[in-house]
């Protein structure tokens, strides 16, 4: 990914290396990191809804697509939110309950009151 | 495997979660290519409400939240030792 700046160039290293040439401009180079994807992501779907819904760019697009675009954000918190209760929901109805396991663990946690009490009335 | 109860509630809200997605997709980006006079139309409210509606369902999620953590925390204040 390249940014060009009037004075600069910033490139970002992706999993290969890029050949540097020469340049006139001085380069900097930057790891993408997850950080920046996430940034970088969430930065284009942001103007692309802003140049919707503002007409930044006179674009005179028909009128269901304005309308489209307008409740976006409410939208995609919803969709964020239903995503989110349906991922916690499915791991509640799967979630593995263990009975034997807990059984075992119940009858270890008498035995040791047993002993415990046992310990207490010889000293 | 969860049982019973576990199960129930958890398969519930993935039902209700799925179905809230589908109603809001289908009011907020497919009706406004859909023709004013078809059939559809009466079953959803006016686009107004579709994101007067969320946001007043935010307030109240909120409002609990808050409410709750008001309550427990006034519940578990200890009085202060006096030495």
């Amino acid at each position: 990914m390249i940014l060009c700046g009037y004075n600069y160039i910033v490139l970002v290293k992706h999993q290969f290396t890029l050949g540097i040439r020469a340049l006139k401009f001085p380069i900097i180079l930057i790891d993408m990191t997850k950080l920046l994807e996430w940034v970088f992501g969430i930065s284009v779907i942001g103007a692309a809804l802003a140049l919707v819904t503002f007409d930044l760019l006179d674009m005179r697009l028909p009128e269901a697509c304005r309308e489209v675009a307008r409740p976006m954000p409410v939208y995609l918190l919803l969709v964020f939110g239903c995503y989110s209760l349906t991922l916690v929901a499915y791991g509640v109805a799967t979630f593995n309950d263990c009975e034997e396991e807990s059984k075992e663990l119940q009858a270890q946690i008498k035995e040791a009151k047993e002993d415990m009490g046992k310990n207490v009335l010889k000293k | 495997m969860a049982t019973g109860a576990d199960q129930a509630v958890g398969m519930g809200l993935v039902g209700f979660s799925i179905l809230l997605f589908t109603y809001y997709t289908i009011w907020v980006i497919i009706l406004p290519f859909v023709d004013s006079d078809h059939v559809a139309h009466q079953y959803f409210l006016q686009r107004e409400y579709s994101v007067i509606l969320p946001g007043i369902a935010a307030l109240i999620l909120l409002l609990s939240v808050g409410t709750f953590i008001g309550v427990v925390t006034w519940k578990n204040r200890k009085p202060k030792k006096v030495d």
